[in-house]
């Protein structure tokens, strides 16, 4: 079967989706699969369009613990290892809610388990917490919080180019 | 301590059993879809000697690495509800940690690392969650669980993801059935994200009108909230059920009484029958206890008859291998023994 997008290569990935409450089904090949996804995620609400979209950095990421691929991660829809849940969040959290009704844990916390360690969502940087704030602000339709957190991470962007390179 | 289907639990007219099952992984391996056969290997070791320290009330728990067991005595596993079929069909090396009842498990390197499994009988998911939280804590005190502050217990299946929790019934529900409302039943029970299945029976094609109710989403909801939610609705069931029989049997008890005294009077002198036609008379049959239709000097205990007279069951009982024809004389001679005698 061919994708159904590009109607070149083959469809690989079976994909569901849930927007604004209804379902899409589509057969698409990883190329496009990466690409819907991330677009789907940046263009939810409009107020993302000013933000500079890092979309083909997205599916090009490959779990650095075990190797999962964004595609493998797509086609299977499990993931590999718990540093899975770090290299794929951003994913994840634009996933999660038509999968669970959530993106965060309530509930139990495992005997003697101590925070912050080397895995913890907290760890992960500024800039990558501020765009799934962002995300979460767009989904629950808080719409000026969004904006805040945009113009955030605008400051935060232009600051890290003006002090070079990878502040 | 009595077998889960031995104890007569709360509301076993309608609910037949309670499941609690907990998702959970540890840190250093590899999830299972990326787990090397070595891993495997380590991981049900390691497992296995953990538990070397576990005992409680009930004794030690007994370790099977699956590669041991016959496909036969998988299967009858399978049948009784211990093993799920994804880990008795597993290529890699896998394992499981039985109680002396049966009652709980902890199965290893399935889908997840860990499954832990509690079963009770009747309604009863409170006992089955305070079990399962006594392994659960056992298990977190000596090894590192994946866990994260944001997304909880970390899973293979996002679907698993958060608490890891699965709540399930198993429902009998014969009166419900009849009336054509289990259709528009599932779809409600969608909506709060409850999943209703047959047990039974292929495909869309269930028999003998057990079904498997369960919670849909383990993340963003508590422990208890979760519980909380699917005991109300298993609840609304239970109700439902019983004012459909009641209704049943107001307009038409003769006609049940006769179908009922058949099926007994078949299963107790058949020479040979299939699975599909035992379980569909043997729910028959069990509907007249639950109803009062039949009377039994003990607690007929229809359940346990079903699981006993699965293939898989009868092969290990027999010791050996059988064909058809052999295996279902077997059934009908357990069958003719084994049905509550009536007062
Ligand atoms: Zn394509
Ligand atoms: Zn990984």
């Amino acid at each position: 079967m061919l994708c159904e997008k590009c109607k070149q290569r083959k469809a690989t990935v079976f994909l569901m989706e849930y927007m604004q409450g209804e379902k899409r089904e589509q057969c698409l090949c990883e190329q496009c699969a990466a690409e819907v996804t991330s677009i789907e995620m940046k263009t939810a609400g409009g107020v993302l369009s000013g933000m500079p979209s890092n979309s083909s950095e997205k599916k090009n990421q490959v779990c650095p613990k075990c190797g999962l691929t964004y595609g493998e991660m797509l086609s299977t829809g499990k993931l590999g290892c718990a540093q899975c849940y770090k290299t794929f969040h951003q994913v994840l959290e634009s996933g999660l809610p038509s999968i669970q009704g959530a993106t965060r844990h309530v509930g139990k916390v495992p005997v003697g388990y101590k925070q912050n360690r080397t895995t913890e969502f907290t760890d992960i940087p500024m800039e990558e917490r501020l765009e799934i704030s962002l995300q979460e602000a767009i989904e629950t339709e808080e719409f000026e919080r969004a904006a805040q957190i945009r113009d955030q991470l605008r400051e935060l962007r232009q600051q890290s180019a003006s002090s070079g390179k990878d502040a | 301590m009595a077998k889960w289907y031995e104890e007569k639990g709360e509301f076993s007219d309608v609910v037949i059993s309670s499941r609690l099952r907990y998702a959970r992984n540890l840190r250093k391996y590899p999830f299972s879809i990326k787990l090397k056969d070595e891993q495997a290997e380590q991981l049900v070791n390691e497992v296995e000697n953990v538990f070397k320290d576990y005992q409680d009330e009930d004794g030690k728990m007994m370790f099977c690495r699956l590669s041991k067991l016959s496909g036969v005595e998988k299967y009858a596993l399978v049948e009784r509800h211990v093993l799920s079929p994804t880990l008795a069909d597993k290529k890699q090396e896998a394992g499981v940690l039985l109680s002396p009842t049966e009652n709980y498990s902890v199965l290893i390197n399935e889908e997840e690392h860990l499954r832990i499994q509690v079963l009770c009988g009747g309604m009863n998911m409170r006992k089955a969650y305070e079990k399962a939280n006594e392994i659960d804590d056992f298990i977190s005190g000596k090894m590192d669980v994946a866990f994260d502050t944001k997304y909880g217990y970390l899973t293979t299946c996002p679907t698993n993801l958060g608490t890891g929790l699965r709540a399930s019934y198993m429902i009998f529900v014969p009166a419900l059935e009849a009336s054509g409302k289990l259709q528009t039943l599932a779809q409600e029970l969608a909506k709060y994200g409850v999943t209703l299945r047959g047990t039974y029976g292929e495909g869309s094609q269930p028999v003998a009108n057990i079904y498997q109710i369960s919670n849909q989403r383990s993340l963003g909801e508590s422990e208890e909230g979760i519980m909380n939610n699917i005991n109300d609705i298993v609840m609304q069931v239970v109700k439902q059920e019983r004012k459909h029989r009641e209704y049943l049997l107001m307009n038409s008890y003769d006609t049940l009484e006769d179908q009922v005294y058949r099926s007994y009077g078949v299963l107790k002198y058949a020479r040979q029958i299939n699975t599909k036609d035992a379980m569909i008379l043997l729910a028959q049959i069990k509907f007249g206890f639950d109803t009062g239709i039949l009377a039994s000097k003990d607690y007929a205990n229809m359940y346990q008859l079903m699981m006993e007279i699965q293939s898989c069951n009868i092969a290990e009982r027999e010791g050996r291998k059988l064909g058809t024809a052999a295996r279902e004389k077997a059934r009908a001679a357990y069958i003719n023994t084994h049905l509550p005698e009536l007062v």
